[in-house]
């Protein structure tokens, strides 16, 4: 993969696979294979959307970034240092430059703290105030730059709809003023109409504070419309990744081409023709062999079924891992 | 419109009220809604979460929890018959055979310590006078129709072993089993992938197409509206705030809900530097709103708008719309 | 107006206890026996203590409320007295339980490589029938009031260690304490901040079934005389003694009897009333 001499965060050969363990001895008979062998990058400022269906590992891979799971192999390259190579105690001190905001505002909040706590813990972590004055102020600038009004300071979070409550997660990420932002499906929780609030919010605290977000979700028209780039994830493994005007205007992997043509478009005048996928999503405990969309693909050839296909540049920043291109 | 009008009424809902009395107080879940849906028609109906499109399906099969939850008004026509005035065993009688309904979860709709033939071949042994050998039989035949693999085995699995999309399928199967003549479906592809929905999508037309069944489909989603529905209906706050066909809708929404609803969703085919956002919350339930229940979220509200609620009223032939200044709604959106 | 809706907030668990009848009922029956408990020196009509040979074996009368025993004393003080000790035992066992029951099921709970000896240890406790387990130790340590107190805080450990510990697995496995995590917070703040104020709840409840358990278990300890020695009352003693004749002289046994069946069912029924009252999930 070419070198981003200004990637802020550089994934390499990442793989997370979590032992399934049987019998008496808890041994291990099988391993979910959540993230195999994935590389990518961001550059700084930028947001690098990672979407892909349910279990095909894209919260893992952010988990695994975060060292919220340990990592099997691979690299996680963070502002020049190999993340994965981190003592306890290094970890701790990266979080201060890497924050996430969960999917579910309502179970990522503890329901015992106050507004206050929960957005001050942080700077408590991380003695980033002196007193409680210092810490009080800063709490209340944090809600206002989410939007939150200051009399919300004292109230406990199931107190807060739906939208508001993400609005206190984000202002906890940002209260250690991080550099980079895994953002893990953050609006497939909320109502359609709140939903564009906080893809707003989250837009304008990127250009205020020069945050660089991985954008983590299943829905790739809010992907499209947030990201610089997009990777598409199939079952462990990145398939495509480009720009976003590529992703829809060029998409050459043919999981990706079905998985565009899948999305409804709300207008009934646009008749499209649709590439109805056959079958499921197949387990990742025994992925299929060679190229793991070739049971679904409708451009299988015989090398699919034997041969892992290599994730290639096609053109300017298009990586693409299929046999079909090389034909 | 007027084709529609021609066709047999399959189910008209007059003046609906369901509340529910909680502790807080009298939440008027669904206040005065009128539907009307055609045979071998798709009505989908609309909003965000508590704005009462569940609790009109809930209220149709008379599955409401009760208390809290009570029909205070209006009237359920199913051909002809009013379903508010059914008594529980007659419901029994036309639930799962005139009527069926798949909901949004099909793992906790399904029993888990029942094959899935067992209980497809229950619905139909319990509705249907045959054998059960009969019933197995129809089962598979079911299973196939529904685009389940290899039916003859799969009909002895447990739901837990099937996947999401093949579990949606088996509720399916299991809603249609006795020849439904309406299909509620409360959310059915919310918790599937989008490829999966896009085939469980496909399979609700066909089989509506074979069936020459009604189907009322519930969705927040209004893609899946887009590309499913033959009229819509926006619910906001337990009421309809816009009803019309889906052309019309997408076309031309009139409402300043709907209108921002569908400006609120980023989309594939558009590039956008920033979305447009519906200002504010969903009002409390329990507390709403004096006047129009829009009122604190609109962008063109004026004092009428605060002081009283506007009826819904036909606009153009075949677009009923619940606003006073649907006539500005134009002007604001050229400036966009 | 809206602080006003955050303080209806707190107010609705106290509501819903209220609207549930039979918790209040439950917690009336506690206070009233508290009170007892509190007041027995003044309400007794006699000492508890004294003999009196010439009035052995009255019946229930004006004179002798419940009666006398076949020492000729006032059963009526006695089983007021007899409130104070089998209170204090419950209160002890609570106390020592909760603690020791939180300790450890935090420990278990967090900590996957320390879970397996100590939830063995505590089965092993728990594989011993809990009065044979109680009476073994008292035996070794010399029946008194405490003695008796700390041998069912032993007993009783291992379920209070259960539960905290199951309620731990589950927060644990939330999404917000991934997020403390995700903020670098260090084992220790996850546990003191985020676990264990979610811990409160079950542990409350479980604390007053203990509560009721280990008023009971004194009795049976005290019946078969490892309880505190007589003649100091409890209630568990007094029937202990009534026992042989509960033939000719039944209210010996009867009124300490009604006397443990009440608290027990007062604290049962606050308990219910309380896991209903604080389950978050009832909230809506």
């Amino acid at each position: 993969m070419a070198v981003e001499s200004n990637a802020l965060l550089r994934v390499n050969n990442l793989k997370k696979y979590f032992p399934i363990k049987a019998g008496l001895f808890r041994k291990t008979v099988a391993q979910v294979k959540a993230v195999d062998d994935i590389s990518f990058y961001i550059n700084e400022g930028e947001t690098l959307g990672l979407v892909g269906e349910s279990g095909c590992g894209k919260s893992t891979t952010g988990a695994t970034i975060l060292q919220l799971e340990k990592a099997t192999a691979g690299e996680v390259i963070f502002q020049g240092k190999d993340v994965l190579s981190f003592s306890k105690k290094e970890i701790r001190g990266m979080r201060r430059d890497m924050q996430i905001i969960f999917q579910d505002p309502y179970a990522s909040l503890n329901p015992r703290m106050t507004v206050t706590e929960i957005v001050g813990e942080p700077l408590d972590i991380h003695k980033l105030v002196r007193n409680k004055q210092e810490k009080k102020e800063r709490v209340k600038q944090l809600l206002g730059s989410v939007g939150l009004s200051t009399e919300h300071m004292h109230r406990y979070p199931h107190e807060f709809s739906g939208g508001q409550r993400q609005r206190i997660g984000i202002a906890r990420a940002l209260a250690v003023e991080p550099k980079l932002i895994i953002a893990d499906e953050p609006v497939s929780a909320l109502d359609v109409s709140i939903q564009a609030q906080v893809i707003n919010l989250l837009q304008e605290l990127q250009q205020e504070y020069g945050l660089t977000y991985l954008f983590i979700a299943h829905d790739l028209s809010v992907v499209k419309h947030i990201s610089d780039r997009v990777a598409v994830m199939y079952l462990g493994k990145i398939v495509e990744m480009t720009s976003k005007v590529d992703i829809y205007d060029n998409p050459l992997h043919p999981y990706t081409q079905s998985l565009l043509s899948a999305i409804p478009i709300p207008d009934p005048t646009i008749n499209k023709e649709r590439i109805v996928l056959e079958g499921d999503v197949p387990s990742p405990i025994n992925p299929p062999s060679g190229c793991r969309f070739h049971p679904r693909c409708p451009h299988v050839m015989e090398i699919c079924r034997g041969e892992d296909p290599e994730f290639k540049v096609y053109g300017d920043n298009h990586y693409v891992a299929c046999h079909f291109l090389d034909r | 419109m007027r084709i529609l009008d021609e066709r047999e009424k399959l189910l008209e809902i007059r003046n609906l009220k369901t509340y529910f009395y909680t502790e807080e107080g009298v939440l008027k879940a669904v206040d005065g809604v009128d539907l009307l849906l055609h045979s071998g028609e798709t009505l989908g109906l609309v909003g965000e979460s508590g704005c009462g499109k569940s609790v009109t399906s809930m209220s149709i099969m008379r599955l409401l929890p009760s208390p809290p939850g009570k029909i205070v008004d209006g009237k359920i026509l199913f051909k002809g018959r009013d379903l508010a005035q059914l008594s529980q065993k007659e419901m029994r009688k036309l639930r799962g055979n005139d009527i069926s309904m798949i909901f949004q979860e099909p793992m906790t709709s399904l029993n888990p310590v029942f094959t899935i033939g067992n209980q497809i071949s229950e619905a139909i042994l319990l509705h249907k006078d045959v054998t059960k050998r009969e019933a197995r039989r129809q089962s598979i035949e079911m299973l196939k129709k529904v685009g389940i693999p290899s039916p003859e085995k799969r009909i002895d699995d447990y739901p837990h072993q099937l996947s999401g999309g093949m579990r949606q399928r088996a509720m399916i199967a299991l809603a249609l089993s006795c020849d439904p003549q309406l299909l509620i479906a409360d959310e059915p592809t919310t918790a599937l992938d989008v490829t999966i929905q896009a085939q469980i999508l496909e399979l609700m037309n066909d089989l509506k197409k074979s069936y020459n069944m009604s189907i009322m489909l519930i969705t927040h989603d209004l893609g899946v509206v887009a590309e499913t529905c033959d009229t819509v209906a926006v619910m906001y706050a337990g009421k309809i705030v816009e009803y019309t066909d889906a052309k019309g809708l997408f076309g031309n929404p009139s409402h300043p809900y709907t209108w921002g609803l569908m400006n609120s969703i980023p989309r594939l085919d558009q590039n956008i530097e920033k979305l447009h956002t519906i200002a504010g919350v969903v009002p409390n339930p329990l507390d709403f709103p004096e006047g129009c229940k829009y009122n604190t979220r609109c962008p063109i509200a004026d004092d009428k708008c605060l002081q009283q609620e506007a009826e819904l009223q036909e606009i153009r032939k075949g677009h009923k719309v619940r606003c006073w200044h649907y006539e500005r709604l134009e002007q604001l959106k050229k400036v966009h | 107006m809206k602080s006003q809706k955050s303080k209806l907030g707190e107010n609705k668990k106290w509501q819903r206890l209220k609207r549930n009848k039979m918790a209040i009922a439950g917690l009336l029956i506690i206070c009233a026996i508290l009170l007892i408990a509190i007041l027995a020196p003044y309400i007794s009509p006699y000492d508890p203590l004294v003999l009196n040979i010439r009035s052995r074996f009255q019946s229930p009368n004006s004179e002798f409320l419940f009666g006398t025993d076949n020492y000729g004393r006032d059963l009526f003080s006695r089983v007021l007295y007899g409130a104070r000790v089998s209170l204090k035992v419950g209160v002890i066992v609570v106390f020592i339980t909760s603690a020791l029951g939180t300790f450890f099921g935090l420990i278990a709970g967090y900590f996957r490589k320390l879970d397996y000896v100590i939830m063995r240890v505590m089965d092993a406790f728990m594989s011993f029938p809990t009065i044979l387990l109680g009476i073994s130790i008292v035996a070794i340590l010399s029946p008194s009031e405490m003695n008796a107190a700390i041998a069912l805080s032993v007993v009783y450990t291992p379920r209070t260690t259960r539960i905290v510990r199951s309620a731990v697995l589950e927060i644990k496995g939330s999404e917000f304490v991934r997020a403390a995590k995700s903020l670098g917070a260090s084992d220790f703040r996850i546990i003191l901040k985020h676990i264990l104020p979610n811990c409160l709840t079950p542990l409350i409840v479980q604390s007053t079934f203990v509560f009721a358990y280990a008023v009971l278990a004194e009795a049976s300890l005290s019946f078969v005389g490892a309880g505190p020695p007589p003649p100091a009352p409890s209630w568990g003693n007094i029937l202990s003694e009534g026992r042989q004749y509960i033939r000719t002289a039944p209210w010996i046994t009867i009124f300490p009897g009604i006397f443990i069946a009440l608290t027990v069912l007062g604290l049962n029924l606050t308990g219910d009333g309380l896991r209903d009252a604080l389950d978050p999930k009832m909230k809506k």
